[in-house]
């Protein structure tokens, strides 16, 4: 069982980083990024594609997708979102914009087979592989009749330690109470001198990095990279860790996360592997119907 | 004759703030019934709650017509207007990318059969029956001042202000419903405007209607209605007819504050204005080289022209007000200054710096800082992240930091809350709050937007020793204020702004001591 | 080009050729007009994925478990993903914009990865194998339809219930006030979509012998949901346009047909920026208006409106 409880958490770290991300630019920019599931995904087949196709040793590979990941975040503010804000179009377009995004990286992974235009970047097309052994040492310790793989432990120990980093950034620093000034009150922010433009492009990049590093660990602690695993494995569990966490609450995205991995570890012990799945998405539907708000959202209310 | 409307000590609070506290009033049929206030005083909560949007907590809302009593208080909006109540919106809620006529046939929903089923064949009796609703809606949209044949096809949105506001009013008389509930129908017009909007209220009342109008402009709403009740803080403080309430101290004050001054004898506008008098009146005496420069602005909202050619100045070191009623484009005109807004003609100039093509960051980094009205302060984080986030456009931290330390010592309500949410705080200190976070930028030019809005009058009565306290420390600001008592007591200089247009300037002195702006402003 | 030459000179070679093509238009039609009436009541509904699904399941397991005819099964379907409609409807369309968006979603893939892949009688994830399926004769229910459907969605549009639908998608509030029952008028709305969606994956599972599990999640209902935005939504043809062109699309275009989503997704990031009335719309995309929206907007009204 402890074990178990072990595995729960080590998911739940990965849920945890990327709901962050999620609901980061939730809050700044009222906006629900579903290009950022795409974004995790190119995290792990950018890493793969140095480590397998390029040779290039795991740690610089990693550091590389995750720039370029933030890049990514760059990209979709620039295309997807600002010019929507120019023309004040409402928060669904942007929202339909960003699953356009999601379905051009996707394809584009989808069809990159050995001769094709993408095949610098991916070879499988549609299928799954995984890190080429030995890309990270994963060493297996035995502690306590509990048995914890190297690897997973490192993925919990960056989890962490990136989420405290940023937490610290948050709440102790000027650019980390700028931003939440501008999730707060836009106008508000404004007239305090800050660039809200500028503010929501470092959002976006923040945010795609972090999206893009749970999908390296992902891919490291699944073994499973392929073109699908942002929409298969994560999109939807993020929404509902954000939900349950409540939109726009980075304290309410990390708690939700393990929450998250938690259920779904039980659910798989008590009822098996195909009930693990639905679970989250009934969790999803019961805490909208519930408690819309989520664990740590604020409620809306609508002014006459 | 019966009462319409009934309420019986209607109570509705939101988390500790009593919106509306133990209401009781009654409502003549056939009459035109008033309800005034200071801004937060409950007035449109009151709305809300009869038309079913709020759920009040006790109290009863009874409605007695022809077919007996109904009990409105825990109803459904939908089936409030069943009963014949129709509402208009202060924000102007029209159907905004549908036709005039569309708006019009949809007022008609609850009266028009469902007819649904037998829409789907298009049959010959069908067409009469939509012709016969057409024409209908011609003879509203006529009613109201509007013209079916140049506005019935048009896009609502594509209308103009005041077009929009009679549209809702079309709309809402398609119910034909036994009472009609205007919230603030005349909001943002011009004087020409606001008289039409009162004739059509009087021709519509003359044919039966029975009428509840909420509105700031105290000339149209004490020259229409025949009983008018007085709402402060949630409670209501006086009920009579315009001359009682006009005249009884209570109100006064809640419109003055605690600094009435012993003349004071009625709720200032509830008399006319003379225009031509107070445009001959006082000279103004521009400052030689000022520090804000504006000439001409004309700023326009969609369709509301709210500022109409405006020009004024104000020096390094004044205080300067502009006074006005609500609606009269004084926050709109400062919107402009911090670059939020952008005018479509004129100038607005900040020593070198053309305020109307910067961005509104680099704007607050040359040293133009507001005070936002409502207070706009960021209620998640505390009291000493928001002054820390003041100092946003500074670049010399250690400063900012020792200056941090220095306003909450000054302001010891800040010292002892700062690490509490700045949401926790009262209004009026959260004012102070805002005030502070604006100074830390050290600003050049402050400005403040409505300091004293929603404020008891103790708070209002600190807040303006603060607002003196830091001008005496040489910040130049300019002040826009409804309150214009206290706004006349510590300018400089003033500017009287109506519907966009100043129209007077003067010495804070002059403009206090001037008869007109007395009548006006001053309940003189 | 050469699609068109035949289209032109050929028609009736076209149809014989293209014959699974104009089905599989046909039913895309019919389920972009079943969005359209949640869209058109101003309701961001992604749920017809499942609603789909539960129409086709019930027919072919009628068809495989029970004598009755093959159009009794298919008002079953449909009328059974009406049922359901109401019953998720009830606690989830008092959500707005993204969290009905979202709520919906989590319906589909519930029901997919809960319900689809591990009731036994479904197939599971093998899916079900439909021995009626006729898809040459499949196809005439489906032409016969799509034309009924669409006019009467257009006469309703017309109607007071049409009207209801167009004042809740301008602004939900001062419809109540106009004596709309809000909440009503969105759950007719929601069950007529499910309807119609439940219908069309009964239409489906007549074309095909193989009924998959897969083809009733996310990526088919962001699909539908394409068609609506590129047609535009602001009458019901304009979800039928998008329909014909996203589907015929690939076609057209043989070359770039691997690369179909990369072109959708560019189609629909173009649409939604430049043009989001879609391509038959009528200027402004007043989908909808959720909440945050509305509250921000508020901000930005002049000082006269207070």
């Amino acid at each position: 069982m402890t074990q178990q409880v072990l595995n729960a958490i080590f998911i739940g770290s990965i849920y945890a980083l990327f709901a962050v991300g999620y609901t980061l630019v939730f809050g700044v920019l009222d906006v629900l990024n579903l290009a950022h599931s795409a974004v995790f995904m190119l995290g792990a087949v950018i890493t793969y594609s140095l480590v397998a196709l390029h040779g290039m040793p795991f740690l610089p590979a990693a550091v590389i997708a995750v720039l370029v990941c933030g890049l990514l975040g760059l990209l979709i503010e620039f295309v997807a979102l600002r010019p929507l804000r120019r023309r004040n179009a409402p928060p669904i377009s942007a929202l339909i914009s960003t699953i356009g995004l999601a379905l051009i990286f996707v394809a584009i992974v989808e069809q990159a087979t050995p001769g094709t235009l993408f095949s610098w970047l991916w070879q499988d097309g549609a299928n799954s592989v995984r890190f080429p052994a030995g890309t990270v040492p994963n060493p297996t310790y035995h502690v306590a009749g509990l048995t914890i793989e190297g690897t997973k432990l490192g993925i919990l120990i960056t989890s962490v330690v990136l989420m405290l980093i940023l937490g610290y950034v948050i709440r102790y620093t000027q650019v980390g109470r700028a931003l939440r000034a501008v999730a707060e009150n836009r106008r508000a922010a404004t007239l305090l001198g800050i660039n809200v433009d500028r503010i929501f492009a470092s959002t976006l990049f923040l945010s795609s990095a972090l999206g893009g590093l749970a999908g390296i660990l992902f891919g490291l602690a699944i073994s499973d990279i392929s073109p699908y695993i942002g929409r298969d494995q994560v999109e939807l569990k993020g929404l509902a860790v954000i939900v349950l966490g409540g939109m726009g609450s980075i304290p309410g995205a990390v708690v939700g996360g393990y929450l998250l991995g938690l259920i779904e570890v039980f659910a798989f012990v008590r009822f098996g592997s195909n009930v693990e799945a639905g679970v989250a998405f009934a969790a999803l539907f019961l805490v909208l119907v519930l408690r819309p708000q989520g664990l740590f959202g604020a409620r809306l209310r609508e002014r006459l | 004759m019966s009462a319409l409307l009934q309420l019986t000590d209607v109570r509705r609070n939101f988390g500790g703030v009593h919106a509306v506290d133990g209401v009781s009033l009654e409502i003549e049929e056939g009459t035109i019934f008033g309800l005034i206030g200071p801004n937060g005083a409950g007035k449109t909560t009151l709305v809300n709650l009869v038309t079913g949007y709020i759920r009040s907590q006790s109290g009863s809302i009874r409605m007695t017509s022809r077919s007996g009593p109904a009990e409105l208080a825990r109803r459904p909006p939908h089936a409030i207007a069943g009963l014949g109540i129709a509402r208009t919106f202060q924000t102007l809620r029209l159907y905004r990318n549908l036709t005039a006529t569309e708006n019009v046939l949809i007022g008609m929903h609850s009266r028009r059969r469902d007819d649904t089923l037998r829409q789907m064949l298009p049959l010959r009796p069908l067409m009469r029956l939509d012709d016969r609703r057409l024409e209908e809606a011609r003879e509203t949209l006529l009613t109201v001042g509007l013209n079916p044949d140049q506005h019935g096809d048009r896009q609502a949105s594509t209308l103009s202000y005041g077009d929009q506001r009679r549209l809702e009013v079309a709309r809402a008389l398609a119910l034909k419903p036994k009472l009609l509930i205007l919230d603030e129908p005349a909001a943002g017009m011009n004087p020409a405007e606001k008289d039409r909007v009162r004739d059509l209220i009087q021709q519509l009342n003359e044919a039966g209607l029975t009428v509840l109008l909420i509105d700031h402009d105290m000339r149209l709403v004490m020259g229409v209605c025949k009983r008018i009740a007085v709402l402060n803080f949630g409670r209501k403080i006086a009920d009579g007819s315009p001359a009682t309430v006009s005249n009884d101290p209570a109100v006064v004050t809640a419109y003055l504050g605690s600094h009435a001054p012993e003349s004071a004898s009625h709720v200032p506008g509830s008399e006319e204005m003379d225009i031509a008098a107070t445009s001959k009146a006082a000279a103004s005496t521009e400052p030689a080289s000022p520090l804000l420069d504006v000439r001409d602005l004309e700023v326009a909202y969609g369709a509301i022209k709210a500022v109409r050619g405006v020009s004024f100045g104000v020096g390094k070191g004044e205080i300067v007000a502009l006074i006005g009623a609500n609606g009269a484009g004084k926050s709109t005109i400062l919107n402009t200054l911090s670059g939020v807004l952008r005018p479509h003609a004129g100038i607005a100039r900040f020593g070198d710096l053309d305020l109307t093509t910067t961005a509104p960051d680099k704007i607050v980094k040359s040293g133009l800082a507001q005070v936002p009205e409502g207070r706009e302060i960021l209620a998640r984080l505390t009291v000493r992240e928001n002054l820390e986030l003041g100092a946003w456009a500074r670049r010399d931290r250690g400063a900012a930091h020792r200056e941090i330390e220095g306003l909450m010592k000054q302001f010891p309500i800040l010292g002892q809350r700062h690490n509490l949410p700045a949401g926790q705080l009262s209004g009026g200190e959260q004012q102070i709050l805002a005030i502070a976070r604006g100074l830390v930028a050290h600003p050049r030019l402050l400005l403040l937007d409505e300091p004293s809005l929603g404020l008891a009058p103790q708070m209002v009565d600190t807040v303006f020793e603060v607002i003196q306290r830091i001008h005496s420390e040489g910040v130049t600001i300019l002040l826009v204020e409804q309150n214009a008592l206290r706004a006349l007591e510590i300018a400089d200089r003033a500017y009287v702004v109506e519907t966009g247009r100043i129209l007077l300037s003067g010495t804070g002195a002059a403009l206090r001591r001037n008869p007109e702006v007395q009548k006006a402003y001053l309940g003189g | 080009m050469d699609f068109f030459v035949q289209l032109l000179t050929n028609p009736v070679g076209f149809y014989n050729q293209h014959e699974l093509l104009i089905a599989q238009i046909g039913i895309n039609a019919i389920l972009a007009i079943a969005i359209f009436v949640t869209f058109y009541s101003g309701q961001l509904t992604l749920a017809n994925a499942a609603f789909m699904a539960i129409g086709a399941y019930t027919t072919v397991l009628m068809s495989l478990y029970l004598p009755t005819p093959l159009p009794v099964n298919m008002l079953a379907g449909a009328l059974l993903a009406g049922l359901v409609s109401v019953l998720v409807g009830l606690p989830v369309l008092r959500l707005r914009g993204v969290f009905l968006a979202i709520a919906t979603i989590g319906f589909v893939e519930a029901l997919r990865l809960g319900v689809i892949l591990n009731v036994p009688i479904t197939g599971e994830g093998q899916g079900l194998h439909n021995p009626a399926a006729d898809p040459l004769g499949g196809i005439v229910p489906i032409l016969i339809s799509l034309p009924i459907l669409a006019y009467l969605v257009w006469r309703l549009t017309r109607s007071r219930l049409g009207q209801a639908w167009s004042a809740i998608r301008e602004d939900e509030l001062a419809a109540s006030s106009n004596g709309i029952n809000v909440p009503l008028y969105k759950m007719i709305a929601f069950i007529i979509s499910a309807v119609l969606a439940g219908y069309a994956g009964a239409l489906e599972t007549h074309i095909n012998f193989f009924v998959d599990p897969t083809e009733y999640g996310i990526t088919r209902t962001i699909q539908i949901l394409t068609f609506a935005v590129v047609g535009g939504v602001t009458n019901v043809f304009g979800p039928i346009v998008g329909a014909v062109f996203l589907t015929a699309l690939p076609e057209i275009v043989r070359q770039f047909a691997a690369y179909r989503d990369v072109v959708n997704g560019i189609i629909l990031i173009l649409v939604i920026i430049f043009r989001p009335q879609g391509i038959v719309g009528r200027g402004g995309l007043a989908i909808v208006k959720p909440r945050w929206w509305i509250r921000w907007r508020a901000h930005e009204r002049p000082a006269a409106a207070h």
